[in-house]
């Protein structure tokens, strides 16, 4: 599966559109996570612990978002946009969406 | 009397670990800043078509948040208002950091140029209270 942001994909020919295909994944870190998270609050800089549970949560979407695509015969998502939101202490809701083609 | 001294001295420990932290990070930041600099990416290129060109899709991302110290004194300046630079200098330096880690990828897998680069950011706290832990996030299309 092919992915860009771009309205084309690079060295490649769009021949169908198949219309948006969207992916999305909410997701917590386990209680001592957000207690050491809470530590590191006090002296500031990277929580890692985070950082790594978005990139998680952002694969899931991303994967998602392929499978909703290969569902529909398409080999290529262009377009792909991100969207993050906190919905709820300790968790965030990843959501990817995407134009769905099929290119040559 | 002794509540004010070990609130103080709460402070004093945190801007100095946090003051470590963030130096070390710039020092770092820079060093790997000059690796990647001739790798070039801009926001445009949306409705450009590359032939001739493989691309695919990067993005890199980093999740801080404040020390005390910084709460601290963004509590003092919220009351007069103003610039808050202790915060500034924290996304910036987070801003750098994430672009970094997308280029670090870009790189890794051959890319020359980076096209159609977008950057956000969202609020990502863990509690209501405490929030201000930030998510910072970009993506592109890198170029073969």
């Amino acid at each position: 599966m092919l992915l860009s942001n771009i309205e084309s994909i690079p060295g490649k020919q769009i021949e169908v559109y198949y219309g948006i295909v969207q992916g999305s994944s909410v997701r917590a870190k386990h209680a001592g996570r957000d207690f050491m998270a809470g530590i590191k609050n006090l002296f500031g800089g990277e929580l890692k612990a985070y950082t790594e549970l978005l990139n998680e949560s952002r694969e899931e979407a991303v994967a998602r978002m392929v499978q909703h695509a290969k569902e529909r015969g398409a080999n290529a998502i262009v377009n792909v946009r991100f969207s993050t939101s906190s919905i709820a202490a300790g968790a965030a809701e990843i959501f990817a969406y995407g134009t769905a083609v099929k290119v040559i | 009397m002794i509540e004010l001294i070990i609130a103080g001295a709460f402070l004093g420990i945190s801007y100095f670990i946090g003051n470590k932290i963030e130096s070390n990070h710039i020092k770092d930041i820079v060093k790997r800043e000059k690796k990647y600099l001739h790798l070039p990416y801009r926001s445009t290129g949306l409705k450009e078509t590359f032939e001739n060109q493989d691309g695919f899709l990067v993005y890199g991302s980093v999740v801080v948040t404040h020390d005390a110290f910084k709460n601290f004194v963004m509590g003092l300046i919220n009351i007069v208002g103003g610039r808050v630079t202790v915060y500034e200098s924290l996304l910036e330096r987070a801003r750098r950091e994430a672009l970094l880690r997308l280029k670090e990828k870009a790189f890794a897998e051959g890319a020359k140029e980076l096209v159609n680069f977008r950057m956000q950011s969202a609020d990502v706290g863990y509690n209501k209270q405490n929030s201000g832990s930030i998510e910072i996030f970009c993506y592109a299309t890198a170029l073969k």
